[in-house]
């Protein structure tokens, strides 16, 4: 019993670090909390009704009404193949590279136990994370399918037990991702190599999967074919992953057995199945993760120490030194680089996605020249709110940030090199964007262009606006004392500056268009090359004031 | 980004290509028919396999009978396009009336559930012109 008592301890101490617990302090925010949980739970069980539902009332997925169980299977796999991700990076973190292992195997408790207290922890959490997800989507299943009464009381000891699976995979998992983490860690080439081909792999599937939408994309008319190839694919894709298809079926039975007898030889095999890994992978943690936390807890400083030979330093020029700088300071940051992958993905998948869509339309005139101008409208969003973190890119540095008045260099240069990554990806995300847009629209070269030349323009001049904001009204203090989650005026403005700047010259563009598609190009690509030459001057004006009256 | 900013791009550019759906297509008269032609069964159902009668009329599946046995009736209209002409209606022929083989359930999918051990013959028809129709008989024993 202490031990067990000593393990709850553990765990809501870690629990408590992890998760804001302040609800518990008073009955009435308790309270508040149980009802907001419930009702998030309730939200979420109602959607997955009115999809069951609908996929039945509209025959989505069985021409004779039925819901299949493939369909179930198809949404567990997403759903599991995510949670053992998201343990895998969990527990590599928690229990080899925390630093908090090293305060908690000094408790009077036992190692074990602080070993056993963090696979609790993420237990607790897939616990969680399954009532908002996996549960109510089996009783949303189960309500429409008229499933036998007995089947939620059984779902409750399915739930319990699926919820340890991804903890037991991810932990066992845990042990080749912290050596494969640290391997790659060492090596900022192959860092380099890896987010290049990433962003390609991604940026190339998502154009291949957008590729493959057919040309004439009739729905309605065409919807019994295309919900027969759903069909078949489910079939075959339960087929491919068949020991979680066996899991899926342990829980429901069948698309008829659970509105008859649920249990089925199904059951006894996938309960197997699960029972026998949880088994086989809490054995292999306790006999090869457990040595490896208490050798990572007692040499974590000693086997995170780099061997790498110190480089000299290279004597930069003065006005090269600031750009340098801003860029290995970023690109030392893995957020950034995901950022900075994100960011240079999302326009061109964005553009090319809803473009292929309007090609598949049987528009009319007046129907292009929507496409043309949404299509606007959606890049130049993404691209100016994109650009909104830059509305605090000087503030952010707290307290550092008035030293930089100090540096002996011209300001200009030191405050422009905080933004040339974003303007590099700007460039690129719009040239790769316009080139994709062009593919599949009656767009000529040229119009591509003049488009690209226009997001390009916008963009700019918006990135430098919301700098200059922060020039003008630094937040600096509030980011010394509050961290980054301020409500900084200063995104609020830029935010709403880049709504109405991107439906401006979008609906401009729309308006203008019967005049002539590639003339209405050019004279927004001018007068948007006119508002960044406005931008600029404004900019290097209102920095050289600022600088020289302060 | 912020949540709020992801939502309002999202709903602009789902809004973007409904606008266009909605305002932007050339107006076609839409006169399609597409009577259904065919009527393919499953292979299989409940592990056994869908034979064809020896008389040419339909086919036949033999399935061992248990208590609740209920029997998923699972169809594809060929052509499969044109949703107006994917609706068929099921009859089926049963025991007597007093004492039925079976019944049909007709909620989130067709069912037929084995009240005892019996023959029932499901028919599969068309609901457009060509009434096209197809017969199954399902063997409880």
């Amino acid at each position: 019993m202490t031990g067990i008592f000593k393990l709850k301890t553990l765990v809501m101490m870690q629990l408590k670090d992890k998760l804001d617990m302040s609800f518990v302090r008073t009955k009435r925010s308790f309270l508040f909390k149980i009802m907001a949980i419930v009702a998030e739970i309730a939200l979420s069980g109602v959607a997955f009704f009115v999809f069951f539902y609908l996929a039945s009332a509209l025959k989505l997925f069985s021409f004779s009404g039925a819901v299949p169980s493939s369909l179930v299977t198809a949404m567990f796999t997403l759903i599991f193949t995510l949670a053992i991700i998201t343990c895998t990076a969990g527990l590599t973190n928690t229990l080899y590279l925390t630093a908090d292992n090293r305060v908690l195997l000094t408790l009077p408790v036992k190692p074990n136990l602080v070993f056993l207290s963090k696979f609790m922890l993420y237990f607790v959490f897939e616990l969680k994370k399954n009532a908002m997800l996996l549960l109510p989507m089996y009783v949303a299943y189960g309500i429409v399918c008229h499933a036998v009464w007995y089947f939620y009381p059984w779902l409750v000891v399915c739930y319990v037990l699926v919820s340890l699976l991804p903890v037991a995979i991810g932990a066992v998992l845990s042990i080749p991702a912290l050596f494969i983490s640290n391997f790659i860690r060492n090596y900022k080439w192959l860092q380099a190599i890896l987010a290049v081909i990433v962003t390609g792999f991604v940026g190339w599937g998502f154009i291949k999967l957008i590729g493959l939408m057919p040309e004439n994309m009739n729905i309605a008319g065409r919807w019994g074919t295309i919900s027969l190839t759903i069909q078949q694919w489910l079939d075959t894709f339960a087929r491919w992953v068949f020991p979680l298809n066996w899991i899926n079926l342990m829980i429901i039975g069948g698309t008829a057995a659970i509105r008859t007898h649920l249990f089925t030889m199904n059951t006894v095999w996938g309960m197997l199945e699960t029972l026998g890994t949880i088994a086989v992978c809490t054995g292999l943690t306790y006999l090869l993760a457990r040595p490896l936390f208490f050798k990572m807890a007692s040499s974590q400083f000693e086997f995170e120490k780099s061997h790498k030979k110190a480089k000299k330093n290279k004597v930069h020029s003065r006005k090269l030194a600031p750009f340098v700088y801003e860029i290995t300071r970023n690109f030392r940051r893995s957020r950034f680089v995901l950022k900075l992958i994100v960011s240079l993905l999302i326009l061109p998948i964005a553009i090319f996605f809803l473009n292929k869509t309007y090609a598949a339309m049987n528009t009319r005139l007046s129907g292009q020249y929507m496409t043309v101008a949404f299509s606007m409208l959606v890049s130049l969003l993404i691209v100016t709110s994109d650009n909104v973190s830059y509305a605090s890119v000087y503030s952010i540095d707290g307290n550092a940030r008035p030293i930089a008045k100090t540096q002996p260099i011209i300001p200009q240069i030191s405050l422009v090199s905080r933004l040339i990554p974003r303007m590099v990806v700007i460039v690129l995300s719009s040239a790769v964007s316009c080139y994709l847009w062009q593919t599949v629209s009656g767009l000529t070269t040229v119009e591509a262009m003049l488009l690209a030349l226009i997001i390009v323009f916008v963009g700019f001049a918006h990135l430098l606006w919301s700098a200059e904001m922060d020039v003008m009204r630094p937040q600096h203090d509030q980011y010394a004392t509050l961290g980054l989650s301020i409500d900084n005026p200063n995104e609020r403005n830029s935010t709403i500056i880049a709504f109405l700047i991107s439906a401006a010259f979008a609906f401009w563009l729309y308006f203008i268009m019967s005049e002539g598609r590639t003339m209405a190009m050019l004279k927004v690509a001018g007068i948007a090359f006119v508002f960044l030459a406005l931008r600029v001057y404004l900019y290097f004006a209102r920095i050289r004031a600022y600088y020289a009256e302060k | 980004m912020k949540k709020a900013t992801i939502i309002v791009i999202a709903a602009i550019y789902v809004a973007s290509i409904v606008i266009v759906g909605v305002f932007g297509l050339k107006a076609l008269i839409y006169n399609e028919s597409n009577p259904i032609t065919d009527i393919i069964l499953p292979e299989q159902i409940e592990g056994s396999n869908i034979e064809p009668n020896t008389n040419g009329k339909g086919y036949y599946v033999l399935i061992r009978y248990r208590e609740d046995l209920l029997i998923p009736i699972e169809y594809i209209p060929v052509p499969a396009d044109s949703p107006s002409t994917i609706e068929v209606t099921i009859t089926y022929q049963t025991g007597t009336e007093d004492e039925p083989t079976a019944e049909l359930q007709h909620e989130v999918g067709y069912y037929l559930k084995f009240l005892q051990k019996g023959t029932v013959t499901i028919s599969i028809q068309s609901t457009d012109n060509k009434k096209f129709s197809k017969q199954l008989d399902i063997t409880a024993y």
